[in-house]
């Protein structure tokens, strides 16, 4: 600023008429400069929260909500993808039935992310969604995805919502990311007490080199050690993502002589248990976490795996709604993780969009929080009910398939349930009991 | 679902009755413990329970009591006091639980004369329960450290650094495993043997593209597909049509071959008679790749597909744990490439192929039919890529649509380091990369494991630019 008024005193005292032309010129370009800078501090989500977002195509109101979806369809997070698509349908079909948002039915624009190794394809996936001008996207489920995502996404002001992004380094992150999951940390606290109520002495880990690989396994580490568990292999060691050949691991973990083994991985774990089964490695004192914890009956013989514990963030979900899930035709493929949390994501969504009064990415922002329970309303447990309550002009508290509580500070779940599992006889994993509590916001 | 109306029932009853899940749970479980928990009707009782899960209206304070060898000690009374109180023996396994309702610290404290008898560190532990916080919900107390030298208190407990040394030494008891030394030496024992086996596979592959270099010129990328096409379709064989893994093998193999043959059909047989560059041609390999990946994560998804189900039983032979299928695959590895080399340099056909390596314009003067030669090499490798493929699949317990391409750089590095063009080099080159890269996990982390091979591949080129068995050629 103080550049520009000193060459226009410059310019006026000293050049006269000459240099006023060339004046208006360089003023011209400095404008220019000021504008784009602007708009690429902007772009890049440097502005802050309360910037006028200017040129965002969902700033205007609108009453057509266009539900974005990014979707692991293909990579190795795939097994995750049909829970995630049924759930969207199942809630696209709720709320439409229940006469959509401001009277509108919702539409969907979805796309394919990939897992993180294909980065390029994470932010294909998102500009292609973000050019339909969604009001609000679901996904992605892989905490590395949404890093690689959240701030394209967010520098457009539109609101996204995670139904399986863990990592705790995810808390707070902006304003417009928002999750239905309990951040790791919790899940963590409660696995590695697990682990050390179980009586375990000597603790081996197997992980994969991943943002929620390590974070994960760092929290339980910490727990279960604090309670008196010595870890003999895997306090620093992982495996790379795209490992097909675990044999060495394997042999390591058994020269290490654990009494149980903690597997902290994806689709990798299938190969990695066989691996251990040949290694001589106990299967049946093995610790999955959430990202592993599913049916394995068509993996590896019956009686593998019978009496190994997982944790699954979230409940469990019912029966009913399992059913209501595979009625919509999706092949679940005996998968539900982060079905409900999907669900319950949509339906958060649109019940903000219809408190606001807007379909658009600011307003659905500004009513997330209150239509989760944060302003303590009248208690509702479907997108109708609460819909009508909405109508009456009520307060509402959205009681969905998670049992979540509302969104605190950080746009996490401001309480969370973790459900713990046990194999049985046939390597699927049985719910045993869930635990819940507050999620930490520092 | 059920879950929320759950937890919200169990709120309002909470209000009544403190505890009233706990207290159920306990009468259903009372046969299981020693002696019946203390009924203490004073609001300052503990519930002594014989399993404990935290909820909204309670925590838990448990633990598991056992000696170093982790022999369960029962019987033995624990003692609660702090925010509440109360005293329970611990069951036939050692278990003992509180389930409390106030926030607050608690103290738990077991007999003296029990922890020295048994060896265990301290015979007292103070413990905080929030129950609003699932890392102080639930206190799990354990006395039975393996390192003697620090306290129970699980607050802060042993240092986790501290740990790893103690694992074996320093505990009185039996069930202690072998010295670390032995340790040792079985893992290196173990990880050369699976170095060997993976080196002998990987040679497979490479023997096979190495022929198809020689006689073509041709470096093939999209060769790592071969081999994912013959681990899926022998998964195709025995888990979609349910035949037996040695038909599904042979079935794997006749569509590798058949796939040979018709790529050299229609694609390396057409550009060759076009005088196509052999870079454009790479390029098209580098294609053909990703396409063929793309195709099969279209028809088998994205996920690791097992061939076998069962993991068969292991035995140990000499210093290593091994099974039959794994010495069988790695057999076969070694006879089929064993058979190949015989067969370049005993047999008519093989020595035309050699001929058309040495020199293809030389050979098609000489009157050997060079077009046959190549469609033959192609087969050849193809059908190696195939058997390559099952046998890996049974091997690393599964196959992926991806496993072909992260195995491709490992193929061209075994033959640039075998030498390009030579069988017995792509062998010899399989299996230093196979070995370096399974044995490196001894000292390097495990997931940089492939950069040790390939930082040897770089290492010996610079001595020995041509491979280990590679001709040196004139430059200009």
């Amino acid at each position: 600023m103080k550049t520009i008024s000193r060459t226009r005193i410059n310019g006026i005292t000293h050049r006269n008429l000459r240099s006023n032309a060339s004046h208006r010129v360089r003023k011209a370009a400095m404008t220019v400069i000021a504008a784009s800078t602007a708009a690429v501090l902007a772009l890049a989500g440097c502005g802050s929260s309360s910037s006028s977002g200017s040129g965002s195509s969902s700033a205007a109101t609108t009453s057509n909500f266009v539900l974005g979806g990014l979707w692991p369809e293909t990579g190795s997070l795939a097994s995750l993808a049909p829970p995630e698509l049924a759930a969207e349908k199942l809630a696209v079909q709720d709320i439409n039935d229940a006469g959509g948002v401001l009277g509108n039915s919702i539409t969907t624009v979805d796309a394919d992310t990939s897992d993180a190794d294909h980065a390029d394809q994470n932010t294909s996936a998102a500009q292609s969604v973000l050019s339909k001008n969604p009001s609000f996207i679901i996904g992605p489920a892989s905490s590395s995805v949404v890093k690689n995502t959240y701030k394209t996404i967010t520098a457009q002001n539109v609101p996204m919502l995670s139904m399986g992004a863990t990592s705790t380094s995810l808390s707070g992150v902006s304003d417009y990311f928002f999750r239905t999951v309990a951040p790791d940390s919790v899940q963590g606290a409660v696995m590695g007490n697990l682990i050390a109520q179980d009586g375990v002495q000597k603790l081996a880990i197997a992980t994969f080199n991943d943002e929620y690989g390590t974070g994960l396994r760092d929290t339980i580490v910490k727990t279960a050690t604090a309670a008196g568990v010595s870890v003999v292999y895997g306090e620093t060691d992982t495996f790379d993502p795209t490992e097909t050949n675990f044999s060495s691991i394997a042999t390591a973990i058994k020269a290490s002589n654990p009494d149980a083994t903690l597997v902290i991985a994806f689709d990798q774990t299938v190969p990695l248990l066989k691996a251990l089964v040949s290694a001589g490695v106990n299967t049946k004192k093995l610790y999955f976490v959430d990202g592993n914890t599913q049916d394995y009956s068509d993996d590896v013989d019956a009686g593998v795996l019978e009496g190994s514990k997982g944790t699954i963030p979230g409940v469990n979900p019912s029966e009913d709604f399992v059913k209501r899930l595979e009625s919509t035709g999706v092949d679940l493929k005996n998968v539900t993780t982060y079905g409900a949390e999907t669900y319950d994501g949509i339906i958060l969504a649109a019940l903000a969009a219809q408190k606001g009064g807007s379909a658009d990415g600011k307003t659905i922002q500004a009513n997330m929080a209150a239509v989760s329970g944060s302003t303590n309303g009248e208690k509702c447990d479907s997108y109708k009910a609460c819909v009508a309550l909405l109508k009456d002009g009520k307060e509402i508290q959205y009681q969905g398939q998670t049992g979540i509580g509302a969104f605190n500070t950080n746009n996490d779940p401001s309480s969370a349930n973790i459900g713990v599992y046990t194999f049985d006889a046939s390597n699927k994993p049985v719910f045993d009991h869930t635990q819940s509590g507050d999620v930490p916001t520092e | 679902m059920t879950a929320i109306v759950f937890s919200k029932r169990h709120c309002r009853l909470a209000i009544a009755m403190p505890c009233v899940i706990c207290a159920a749970l306990s009468v259903f479980f009372a046969f299981a413990l020693v002696s019946a928990p203390t009924a203490q009707a004073a609001p300052s009782a503990a519930q002594a329970v014989a399993t404990c899960n935290p909820t909204s209206s309670n925590g838990c304070v448990n633990g598991i009591l056992q000696d170093a060898g982790k022999s369960p000690i029962a019987g033995a009374t624990v003692t609660l006091s702090g925010a509440e109180t109360g005293t329970t023996t611990t069951a036939a396994d050692g278990t003992w639980a509180f389930s409390v309702a106030d926030d607050g610290d608690y103290t738990v404290t077991i007999d003296a004369t029990v922890a020295s008898q048994h060896g265990l560190a301290a015979s007292s532990a103070t413990v905080t329960i929030k129950k609003s916080s699932f890392g102080k919900q639930r206190a799990v107390v354990r006395f039975d450290q393996a390192n003697s030298a620090a306290g129970a208190s699980s607050a802060s407990g042993s240092a986790s650094a501290a740990s790893g040394t103690a694992s074996d030494s320093g505990s009185t008891v039996q069930a202690s495993g072998k010295p670390s030394g032995s340790n040792t030496a079985m893992r290196i024992w173990q990880q050369l043997y699976s170095g060997i086996v993976f080196g002998l596979m990987l040679g497979l592959m490479s023997v096979g593209m190495n022929l198809v270099y020689g006689t073509t010129g041709l470096q093939s990328f999209s060769h790592g597909e071969q081999v994912t096409l013959g681990g899926l379709m022998a998964y195709v064989g025995t888990q979609l049509m349910h035949m037996p893994l040695i038909v599904s093998a042979v079935f794997a193999i006749a569509v590798g071959a058949l796939t040979g043959l018709i790529q050299n059909q229609i694609v390396w047989s057409p550009l060759r008679r076009r005088h196509v560059g052999t870079m454009q041609q790479m390029i098209v390999t580098i294609g053909l790749s990703m396409a063929l990946q793309y195709t099969f994560q279209f028809f088998f998804g994205g996920n690791i597909v097992g061939i076998v189900k069962s993991v068969p039983a292991s035995f140990q032979l000499g210093p290593v744990t091994t099974n039959a299928p794994t010495i069988v695959s790695a057999l076969i590895a070694l006879a089929v490439i064993i058979a190949v080399t015989l067969f370049l340099y005993k047999t008519r056909f093989g020595r035309a192929t050699r001929a058309v390596c040495d020199n293809p314009a030389l050979a098609a003067a000489s009157g050997i039919n060079v077009d046959q030669v190549v469609r033959i090499v192609w087969i050849l490798s193809c059908a190696m890529a195939a058997l390559s493929g099952v046998l890996l699949g049974i091997y690393l317990n599964g196959i992926s649509w991806n496993t072909g391409a992260t195995l491709i750089l490992l193929m061209f590095a075994a033959v640039t380091l075998g030498g390009l063009g030579t069988a017995n080099g792509a062998l010899i080159g399989s299996l230093v990369i196979g070995i370096v890269s399974d044995m490196s996990s001894l000292v390097i982390p495990n997931d940089m494991r492939y950069a040790s091979a390939l930082a040897i591949l770089i290492i010996v080129l610079l001595v020995r630019p041509q491979g280990i068995f590679g001709k040196q050629q004139r430059v200009g």
